[in-house]
């Protein structure tokens, strides 16, 4: 594969590769896998809130997409296709997971102890100094958990138009639910992300998360 | 524009999801309105600090996994040998027709294979006569057909159609006398030697002389001790017996001449006590001899059925035997000629016949005791015949049929 080529297929849209991959040329599939596993991987480890878990289902939202590159229809968006799939095995990951308990980063190493190491304090260090990095830890602890407690339909809206930058109506088509409520849940998250958030920002302004 | 109409599409200015002219007249909006304008603000900076959460790297494991799969699944990949047998299976199983079209041809197949090895003689005349008994009476050197070639049929047919053709030239060579024809040398032999060949014999089975002498003098071992007689698996055959030939048949083949007689010995159901010792490299001489073997014993084989055909059945037993004698290998093929031919001659006859031919007690003592066992069968049947036949019974009493009816009836 020539230079040329790699850029040629560069500038082909998601349903271009797709059938250019459904062809039989791989290299299509290794442009839109490039392009799409980062914001899909980051959907769905939002979504599930596990990283090894959100591997796996990222592997298996692609696999789907290589199984059912033969019976796909240019007609069909990608991304649409492409994130039902993922948000439809988030969903059943969800329902599997559903007494799942998540495990404060605040709660105490001992149980009983409320004044005692917590388990925040055990987590992995080694970035910026010790001030920004208790700041950045502690703001980006404090936004992955204003996301976590979004309800599922704003989160998945304000996922799908954030990491992916998928636009409303597609956003509607991939949920089932009309456009306007999908802007509604838009404004809704971002209201109850800003009303999480609203004492950090300032400091976010400030401070770079690492 | 109001605030309540701005703020119904503030998401979708926020997100550059407006035409031009609805964006212009927002901003004109936001321009003269403060609330609207904090408003926006305030998403815009959250979604500012939103974006500096730090995104997931996807592991390069879980991509080249995916990529490798990707070019696997468009691979053009040629039909293995076990997807070529898959495929044609499911058209088998999918398709009831061929499955039995299949099933009949190998049925057909194999039974006109079985057929075409043993090639029974008719005993009653339904059975196809082979081409050995269609003949007119073979005065010449009959060609080896079967006995040391290899078993394809096609081969058969061709070993027939050259013996066919030898035997109509040769025809006028061998002596014939009323009854008694001399056979020549088998077709390999000079055919100066015909009719004094080593396998000369007469019709009624009685063998020249000179020729006994002659092959006694070649094979001392053979002739001295009295052969012994064979040992034949007796009992139901098996439905598969067919096959132990063509199996026999195969291995002969491959191990070259004398495969029948290879084959019987790796098959282990034929003791014989003529039979020497495996001989893994037989010197050229024994080979020679071997095939002559043979070939007297296809000549010995196709008289046999020749008599057999014309309904002299001792003699045919007694060219059985000869045919044995020569090769023991033929047990197979001949035992139901010989049973039919056994059938045919009488408990006499078969007491007679089973002193003189050894190599043929095994049949000839099972079919003495079907004979016995006819006979048996048709006296006890004359002498139900031969009595009278008995008064028809009388009807039951009345009182002994009262005695199953029920009390209040009487």
């Amino acid at each position: 594969m020539t230079q040329g080529h790699a850029v040629a297929l560069e500038r082909l849209s998601d349903e271009e590769l797709m059938e250019a991959y459904r062809e039989g040329n791989a290299r299509a599939f290794e442009h839109l896998l490039r392009r799409h596993q980062r914001p899909v991987l980051n959907f769905i480890y939002r979504h599930v809130g596990v990283e090894s878990v959100a591997e796996e289902l990222l592997q298996e939202v692609f696999l789907r997409i290589i199984k059912g590159a033969a019976s796909y229809k240019r007609t069909a968006k990608f991304t649409t296709w492409l994130y039902t799939i993922a948000r439809n095995l988030c969903v059943d990951q969800s329902r599997r997971a559903k007494h799942r308990q998540h495990v404060s980063l605040d709660q105490p190493v001992k149980r009983g102890e409320t004044d005692g190491a917590r388990l925040g304090d055990m987590v992995a260090n080694g970035g910026p100094a010790v001030d920004r990095q208790a700041i950045g830890r502690e703001l980006q602890q404090r936004m992955e958990q204003a996301i976590a407690d979004l309800a599922d339909e704003q989160r998945e809206v304000f996922l799908m138009r954030e990491y992916a930058g998928l636009p409303f109506k597609e956003i509607a088509e991939i949920m089932g639910c009309p456009e306007n409520t999908v802007k509604s849940r838009m404004r809704y998250a971002l209201e109850r992300l800003r009303q999480e958030l609203e004492e950090y920002r300032d400091l976010a302004e400030a401070v770079q998360v690492s | 524009m109001d605030c309540k109409h701005a703020n119904e599409h503030l998401v979708d200015y926020l997100y550059q999801e407006l035409d031009a002219d609805e964006a212009d007249r927002i901003e004109g909006h936001l321009r003269q309105c403060e609330g609207c304008s904090d408003e926006l603000a305030s998403f815009e900076s959250t979604r500012r600090l939103m974006q500096k959460l730090p995104l997931l790297e996807p592991s390069p494991s879980v991509t080249e996994l995916l990529l490798k799969e990707a070019a696997r699944a468009v691979q053009p990949e040629a039909p293995g040998f076990w997807q070529r047998l898959r495929a044609g299976m499911r058209l088998l199983v999918l398709n009831p027709a061929m499955t039995a079209a299949a099933v009949l041809v190998l049925v057909l197949g194999v039974s006109f294979y079985a057929y075409r090895q043993t090639s029974p003689p008719p005993s009653d005349g339904e059975l196809p006569v082979p081409d050995e008994i269609g003949e007119p009476a073979p005065v010449g050197g009959p060609a080896p057909a079967t006995a040391a070639k290899a078993p394809q049929v096609a081969q058969t047919n061709l070993d027939r159609q050259e013996a066919k053709q030898q035997k109509e030239a040769e025809g006028r060579a061998g002596a014939a006398v009323g009854d008694k024809v001399v056979l020549a040398q088998p077709a390999r032999e000079p055919a100066a030697d015909m009719p004094k060949g080593k396998h000369a014999l007469t019709l009624d089975g009685t063998r020249p002389k000179t020729v006994a002498k002659r092959r006694v003098g070649r094979r001392p071992a053979a002739r001295a001790k009295p052969r012994p007689t064979l040992r034949y698996r007796k009992g139901p055959k098996r439905a598969n017996e067919a096959f132990d030939d063509l199996d026999s048949n195969a291995l002969g083949a491959l191990g070259g001449g004398g495969g029948k007689r290879d084959g019987h010995k790796k098959s282990g159901k034929l003791a014989s006590g003529t039979e020497s010792a495996p001989r893994p490299a037989p010197a050229p001489a024994a080979q020679a001899e071997e095939k002559e073997r043979s070939s007297a014993a296809s000549a010995w084989l196709a008289q046999a059925r020749k008599a057999s055909k014309v309904g002299k059945c001792e003699q045919a037993l007694r060219l059985y035997h000869r045919a044995l004698e020569e090769d023991p290998g033929l047990r197979r093929t001949v035992g139901p000629e010989v049973r039919r031919c056994a059938a045919r001659i009488g408990l006499d006859g078969l007491a007679k016949a089973q002193k003189q031919l050894p190599l043929l007690a095994g049949w000839l003592e099972a079919e003495m005791s079907e004979a016995r066992r006819r006979e048996a069968n048709q006296q006890r049947a004359a002498r139900k015949k031969a009595k009278p036949a008995k008064p028809k019974a009388v009807p039951q009493a009345p009182a002994q049929r009262r005695s199953y009816s029920s009390p209040s009836a009487d």
